[in-house]
């Protein structure tokens, strides 16, 4: 697998030269593989809304480059906004960004920035409703009518009609309801599945990074505390811990275990694994007993 | 005078609530629907359900931003109707206090201690008695080096907790937080839910409204609302292991009463736990040590 | 990331101007504005000139923030300048002829002078106002100075208010406004080049959801401010109580006495008097 977009030594200075100088990113380094889900994860103020408008060109890094397919976005200045149409960015309440009158046009804002013709725009707004779940009547309804769920999807949507090859999204389920932000996380799924995309996801949500990213990064005062696998990375929460970030629940339960002496064997960070591996120890220790009680017996 | 008998601090009987109580076509919609709910004095109760369950027009109905349609809103024993005189409705809102989404939508002044003063002012406290509430409200929520910080230089929960500040200036008897997490990072939701939780200790009626399931199973009791009634009522404990309930109306539990509810699944005999401390110990005690 | 805006040009510091009762100083202000008007004599600016000076120290403000408020005045000043030089009608020869203009010695005395009013002017407000006086206690201290004007149906604090909150809400809306542009050109929308249409079609997507995003807000906060018991001026208090105190009367006193200074330095005909 090759690296779709890559952060080569990248250092971010907010504000230079006057009193509210601040290193956002301090000499980052880091790839993202084609067609993976990857997780961002920092406190506030870690860097990590930096980062993101780095990577689709809203910012320009004060040193270092940012690779797309290879090649340095920078590159061409005045092209800097087709480098937008191939990362697309969905900001935090992206919802807040619609403004035409009917969810249809809305959606159909990007790809006619993109100068598409009229049937393609028309297709690309058709396939993106699917891919996110909105009907046929939703997207006649002004976009303001909708409830909060359909709105974000709606939001989300005007991204995807641009066909991105990197989707990057900024919490995307922040203030949504269980079923809401399931909604949210299957359309980008779905997106990813139709166009093998890659995305990257930044959340505070422990348990949607853990269930969704094959990859983490953990950022933490403007540099990169960890970067692997999901496994890797929930396996040892002192990192997690050290850059002032919550574990999911189903970690730390893991965590008080090993404690207590009882080790799950493999790092598990999702519920159904958490209850495979626990049910697989008092299995265990029950046949144990049983078998010893047997054994007694048959003595 | 109208003797409430035994009733909490505020009181629900058969309340309902429609934005259009006379539709031009068609049977009423109600956003609540003959709710039935008591709220004791000093109890800490989330209230919780999706969008559109009704919990969002239970919270404006508190509030008194609505009234009811049909039903009965008492809250410390005056009922809420439009009869209400202007002082009485002061008197409600100096008594319960709100905390709403948007830390920025809801901080008035520049200045925080500035802020939390606008309760006191408007309830016309004389200076030094406005000065020794904004204090303690400070420290009750441990900002007080921030006392002369501009609000919009304040991370989200630090501003939430500005807020919480400035209704504890009213002191008040309760506190409705509607959704007052939603829009923090975890580290402004721990902070807010501890001091939810210090609240609660001091007495004050603390209703926690949410849709985040680990923030419910830190309340007392659990009130669940759903397509504008309560389904269901009880402690955490109760709630987040009746997994029948829990599949009928979509609601996903946090990931440690999930875990004994999927081991229950797979045949284990084991008691209800909500922290993950708890839920460890049930463990190990069933595993023998 | 929330950046703070600093509004207008409030320079935080505790000096004794800060500190001075904010309807005080806009009184003082008046009476600056009147002193800059009465100099008509070389020794009665210098007398200006060195008060400014003094103001301008008091503040603790630096030189170099101060200036640029002139910076931004400049063309006024030329123009005041230019204005005065030539057509100040003179009595003699004119010192320089061409076309229509006629150029006299006392052009060139009341051109100097008629800047250095401006200049004077633009610097003491600045200082006495804008650098030492936060917005919301300029908002405060015209409520209060206003406040006789409620007995005749005027709602002056509905007004101060309405003032209030707008400044409270400058810095928000201005964040909003930034965060739906980046929304926009995420979605490739240029701000920066294009035909005239596409740009004002641009707008509109910023326009709309900043509108909507405003209500809400307006919306919001309206419920929490009643809910924190607003109910208008009326009984409402205050945790900082406006105190004219004995230093304001102080520094009201050395205004009026380099006022009084300004007037009698009038009378020295050194040089040009107008």
């Amino acid at each position: 697998m090759s690296d779709i977009i890559t952060l080569e030594n990248i250092t971010y200075v907010y504000s230079p030269g006057t009193p509210y100088e601040k290193k956002a990113l301090d000499n980052i380094s880091v790839s993202f593989e084609k067609g993976t889900v990857t997780g961002i994860i920092g406190h506030t103020g870690s860097g990590k809304s930096t980062l993101v408008r780095l990577l689709n060109g809203l910012e320009r890094p004060s040193s270092g480059r940012v690779l797309l397919d290879g090649e340095d976005i920078w590159l061409k200045p005045k092209s800097i906004g087709k480098i937008r149409f191939r990362v697309g960015l969905v900001m935090q309440y992206p919802e807040y960004q619609l403004f035409e009158e009917t969810v249809r046009k809305d959606i159909a804002f990007g790809p006619k920035n993109m100068k598409l013709p009229e049937d393609e725009i028309e297709r690309r707004v058709r396939e993106t409703a699917k891919t996110v779940g909105l009907s046929e009547e939703v997207l006649d309804m002004a976009p303001f009518d909708l409830s909060g769920g359909r709105k974000r999807r709606a939001a989300i949507a005007g991204v995807m009609a641009m066909t991105p090859e990197v989707l990057i999204l900024d919490e995307p389920a922040a203030g949504l309801d269980p079923e809401g932000r399931k909604k949210v996380f299957d359309a980008i799924s779905a997106y990813k599945e139709e166009h093998g995309a890659t995305v990257i996801i930044v959340s505070h949500s422990m348990e949607d990074m853990a269930e969704r990213c094959d990859r983490l990064c953990i950022l933490n005062n403007g540099r990169i505390a960890a970067y692997g696998n999901s496994g890797d990375i929930f396996g040892d929460p002192s990192v997690l811990i050290g850059a002032g970030l919550d574990v999911p629940e189903i970690t730390a339960v893991a965590y008080k275990l090993s404690e207590r002496g009882l080790k799950l064997g493999k790092a598990v960070f999702t519920v159904s694994d958490a209850a495979e591996a626990v049910a697989e120890i008092l299995k265990g220790r029950k046949a144990g007993s049983d078998g010893m009680g047997k054994g007694g017996f048959t003595l | 005078m109208t003797d409430t008998g035994k009733t909490g601090y505020i009181q629900c009987r058969n309340l309902s609530f429609s934005y259009e109580p006379k539709p031009e076509s068609g049977p009423v919609k109600y956003a609540l629907k003959d709710v039935g709910l008591t709220f004791e004095k000093g109890e800490f109760v989330a209230v919780i359900g999706r969008n559109s369950s009704g919990k969002s027009t239970l919270a404006k109905l508190f509030s008194l931003i609505i009234e009811p349609t049909s039903g009965e809103l008492v809250i410390d024993g005056k009922t809420v109707s439009s009869e209400l005189t202007d002082a009485e409705i002061l008197d409600i809102h100096r008594k319960v206090g709100m905390v709403f989404q948007n830390p920025d939508n809801q901080l008035i002044a520049t200045v925080v201690e500035e802020d939390i003063a606008f309760g006191p002012e408007n309830l016309g406290c004389p200076p030094d008695e406005i000065r020794r509430r904004v204090d303690s409200a400070l420290a009750a929520v441990s900002l007080t080096d921030y006392a002369g910080a501009e609000p919009a230089r304040l991370s989200g929960g630090q501003k939430q907790r500005v807020a919480i500040a400035g209704v504890l200036a009213m002191q008040p008897e309760c506190i409705i937080f509607d959704e007052s997490t939603a829009m923090l990072d975890p580290i402004g939701r721990r902070d807010v839910m501890n001091i939810m939780r210090s609240l609660k200790d001091k007495g004050i009626t603390v209703i926690n409204i949410t849709h985040l399931m680990d923030e419910a199973a830190r309340a007392d009791r659990i009130v669940i609302l759903d397509g504008g009634s309560v389904i269901a009522e009880g402690t955490p404990k109760d709630i987040l292991s009746d997994t029948a309930l829990l599949e009928q109306y979509g609601i996903i539990p946090p990931q440690c009463t999930a875990l004994l509810n999927e081991l229950r699944k797979k045949g284990f005999d084991l008691p209800s736990g909500v922290t993950p401390d708890e839920v460890a110990d049930i463990i190990a005690a069933a595993a023998g040590l | 990331m929330s950046r703070s805006i600093t509004l207008g040009q409030y320079y935080p510091a505790s000096s004794v101007l800060h500190r001075a009762d904010g309807r005080m100083k806009l009184i003082l202000t008046v009476v600056f504005m009147v002193m800059c008007f009465l100099c008509k004599s070389l020794a009665s600016f210098a007398l200006l000139l060195l008060f400014t000076l003094g103001l301008v120290f008091a503040s603790t403000v630096p030189l170099k923030i101060v200036l640029k408020s002139v910076r931004m005045i400049i063309f006024i000043l030329i123009f005041t300048f230019v204005l005065n030089i030539f057509f100040t009608p003179g009595t003699g020869e004119p010192l320089l002829a061409f076309w229509i203009f006629r150029v006299y010695k006392d052009g060139i005395w009341k051109a100097f002078f008629m800047s250095f009013r401006v200049f004077c002017l633009v610097i003491g407000t600045g200082l006495l106002i804008s650098y030492t006086t936060s917005p919301v206690d300029i908002t405060h201290s015209i409520e209060s100075l206003l406040m006789p004007l409620s007995k005749i149906g005027i709602p002056v604090h509905s007004f101060a208010m309405m003032m209030f909150i707008a400044l409270r809400f400058i810095p928000t809306l201005s964040d909003d406004a930034e965060k739906i542009m980046t929304a926009q050109r995420s979605r490739g929308v240029d701000f920066s080049s294009g035909p005239l249409m596409g740009r004002i079609r641009s707008l509109v997507s910023v326009l709309i959801p900043l509108f909507v995003s405003s209500f809400r807000r307006a919306d919001e906060l309206a419920v929490a401010m009643e809910c924190r018991c607003y109910h208008g001026g009326e009984g409402k208090t205050s945790l900082h109580v406006m105190k004219v105190r004995f230093s304001d009367f102080v520094i009201l006193f050395v205004f009026l006495a380099v006022a009084a200074g300004t007037v009698l330095l009038n009378g020295i005909k050194f040089g040009y008097s107008m």
